[in-house]
């Protein structure tokens, strides 16, 4: 059994919580968090100590790896020193704020014999693999254009998020997940264009479009959004010589419940899955660590997908197209 | 109003004619045709007078429509022109600046009007969108995400002496034309493009691309022109606006009123678009405005702005660098 220690108990710590309590192979067994009462709801779900730094954590416990849910800027401090512990690295994407920090990250695990790997779940979640699987099967011929759409509300969670230092905005934070996809299906990309707009435009959030084309001649766009009144929304389409394929996360709720109300009817939309990406993107981290393969999405292939994420908004402030080497 | 037709090498000169049909005020004075077989034969079809000539057929209209290959447009609505008749052109306006320009002119030194051929503006949903922009319940808009994704069409459209390009020429023009008359002070002023014939390999002219672009106002948009839609694609392909405002977003699909069929005749599932009719709008404004000397919109500048990205995208792709279009 693989001990599992979670650093960051927000939004993504409670979710790696949720599915590390149904693993085979791995337990949780302690939580890392500056926010007390935040690391205080999960250890009391999960049945385990929080802890108040990532060393008393591993001195304590004795963990196999570090789960690494923590706002992006803090990725590479916690990644490095999580190594130099002797554990492996399961982190959150976007692997880290720069190239630096990545090579530092891939560097570090390489040096101290550890996995690494970088949550890309998209490579996890079914409908984005069922879609990949179709275009290796040749089921769509020879695909020409891609589509992909990721829009939402402005994270209202944490306010780390809106700090482009912090998160990387829309590109480096939400349509990473999409350039990861696109280079795991297709290969590497060739250039890159992009536009952002954003506050100074009068949005809520960031908005990016993002135009690429990729070394085997595959033409994207990619829709990146914070900037949207509500929702989230996911939308992917490949056109190729022999079909198309189309994925509209707005078109897929199974459920859609309707309640009364005191005031006014609250609307309920879901589309539930179990286990869902997250659930299998750890799984496949702890077998390769038990196997002792590499992960899918290890770190160099992740800090290629960060490259991208980078080269779009260098294109989107220089104004420019960057190629990619 | 006596209308004669110019030329259906074109497709739409067929649904344009029966829009003419049922204009009240309208009357098919016949039709010319430099391909003589097909022009009498849409004749006898349509039961009016066929014409060896073009000038027979000026003389026996006050106004034409031009369904010409794209790079004789110029030279029939020149001519047409000439002859004090007044134009419905189908889109794009020309294959080149020159010609477009040479059009416009032409039809202003003779006190004529020209349209172009832009049915979007006509669509009942587009024109439901616009209101909503001008209401500004949106808020300012910052960013626009168009597509007008077809199926390969064959025959001169794929030739690019006659139609002076393939998808992008062929599909940027329609939403370029939405979004400017969108934002009526607006003009595109830089565009980035990827141009290929992913789809079809062994054509020689592009049937794939994306345009990233954006307008002097600072809004930023991109279109996608390509024929990408397959053989079993369930429809011909789309108009479609994804527009967002400070103040909200509007998810337009100008086809999506439609029913869909699974046929077991033909093992294929197809949607059926049940909504208005919007050549039936652009023919019955053409009529109206022409009657009663109104002008007409879109007009021969709002067909060449269009085509002038069109072919922004085709020095871009070239380039692999952004193209600049005015200060
Ligand atoms: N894979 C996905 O779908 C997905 C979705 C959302 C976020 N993410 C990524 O996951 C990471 C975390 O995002 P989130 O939404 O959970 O953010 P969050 O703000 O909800 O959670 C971050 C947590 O880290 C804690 N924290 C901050 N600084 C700390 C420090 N120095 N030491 C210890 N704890 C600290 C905060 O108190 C907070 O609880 C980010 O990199 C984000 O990009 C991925």
């Amino acid at each position: 059994m693989l001990k599992v220690g979670l650093v960051g108990a927000g939004g993504m710590g409670a979710v790696h919580a949720a599915a590390l309590a149904g693993m085979r192979g791995a337990k949780l067994v302690g939580v890392v968090d500056a926010r007390e009462e935040a690391a205080r709801r999960l250890v009391e779900q999960a049945g385990v100590a929080h802890y108040t730094s990532l060393d008393e954590l591993v001195s304590a416990e004795n963990p196999n790896l570090i789960d690494i849910c923590l706002p992006t800027d803090l990725h590479k401090e916690y990644a490095v020193r999580a190594a130099e512990l002797g554990k492996h690295v399961f982190c959150e994407k976007p692997m880290a704020r720069s190239s630096e920090e990545a090579q530092a990250m891939v560097e570090a695990c390489r040096k101290a014999g550890v996995k690494l790997m970088i949550g890309h779940v998209l490579r996890f979640s079914p409908e984005y693999r069922t879609a990949k699987q179709m275009v290796e099967d040749g089921r769509l011929g020879r695909v020409g254009t891609v589509r992909m759409i990721r829009e939402g509300a402005a994270p209202g969670w944490s306010a780390w998020f809106g700090d482009n230092k912090r998160s990387g905005g829309v590109l480096l934070d939400l349509a990473i997940h999409d350039m990861d996809w696109l280079r795991w299906t297709f290969g590497e990309a060739e250039r890159v264009y992009a536009k952002l707009a954003g506050t100074e435009q009068g949005l809520p959030g960031e908005h990016a479009v993002v135009s690429i084309r990729m070394k085997s001649g595959v033409i994207a766009h990619i829709t990146g959004s914070w900037a949207q009144p509500d929702g989230f929304r996911t939308f992917l389409e490949l056109a190729g010589t022999g079909g198309v394929a189309k994925f509209d996360s707005a078109d897929t709720y199974s459920i859609k419940t309707t309640l009364r109300g005191e005031e006014r009817l609250t609307h309920q939309l879901e589309s539930p899955l179990e286990p869902d990406g997250y659930f299998h993107e750890l799984q496949h981290f702890i077998d390769c660590i038990a196997s002792g393969t590499e992960p899918s999405v290890n770190g160099e292939d992740a800090a290629q997908s960060l490259e991208l994420a980078l080269a779009a908004i260098r294109s989107a402030e220089t104004g420019q197209v960057v190629f990619l080497s | 109003m006596k209308i004669g037709m110019i030329s259906f090498a074109h497709m739409h000169a067929y649904s344009y004619a029966h829009a003419l049909k049922r204009n009240p005020d309208a009357e098919l004075a016949g039709i010319t045709d430099d391909d003589p077989e097909r022009g009498r034969r849409m004749a006898e079809e349509l039961g009016i007078p066929w014409f060896e000539r073009t000038e027979e057929l000026l003389a026996a209209s006050d106004a034409v429509v031009i369904c010409s290959e794209n790079a004789k447009h110029a030279e029939y609505t020149i001519q047409a022109a000439n002859a004090g008749k007044h134009i419905l052109c189908e889109k794009p306006i020309s294959t080149n600046v020159k010609d477009a320009e040479a059009m416009i002119e032409a039809a202003e030194r003779n006190g004529v009007q020209l349209m172009i051929a832009f049915p979007c503006r006509f669509s009942t949903v587009a024109k439901r969108t616009k209101k909503l922009v001008e209401s500004g319940k949106l808020g300012k808009l910052v960013a626009i995400n168009g597509t007008n994704r077809g199926t390969m069409p064959g025959g001169w459209f794929i030739d690019r002496s006659m139609a002076g390009g393939g998808a992008v020429m062929d599909h940027t023009v329609h939403v370029m034309d939405l979004m400017r008359w969108y934002m009526p002070d607006a003009e595109v002023t830089e565009v980035y493009a990827e141009v290929d014939n992913r789809f079809h390999p062994d054509l020689d002219i592009d049937d794939s691309g994306l345009l990233t672009f954006t307008f002097d106002n600072g809004v930023i948009a991109t279109l996608d022109p390509s024929w990408s839609r397959s053989k079993s694609f369930p429809v011909w392909g789309d108009v479609t606006l994804d527009i967002l405002g400070t103040n909200g977003t509007s998810k337009v699909d100008l086809f999506k009123q439609n029913v869909l069929l699974h046929s077991d005749d033909t093992m294929k599932t197809t949607e059926n678009f049940y909504g208005d009719d919007s050549d039936q709008g652009l023919i019955d404004h053409f009529i109206d405005c022409i009657m009663h000397n109104k002008p007409v919109s879109p007009n021969g500048v709002d067909g060449l702005r269009a085509m002038e990205v069109a072919l922004a995208a085709y020095r871009s792709a070239e380039l692999q660098q952004p193209v600049t279009l005015r200060k």
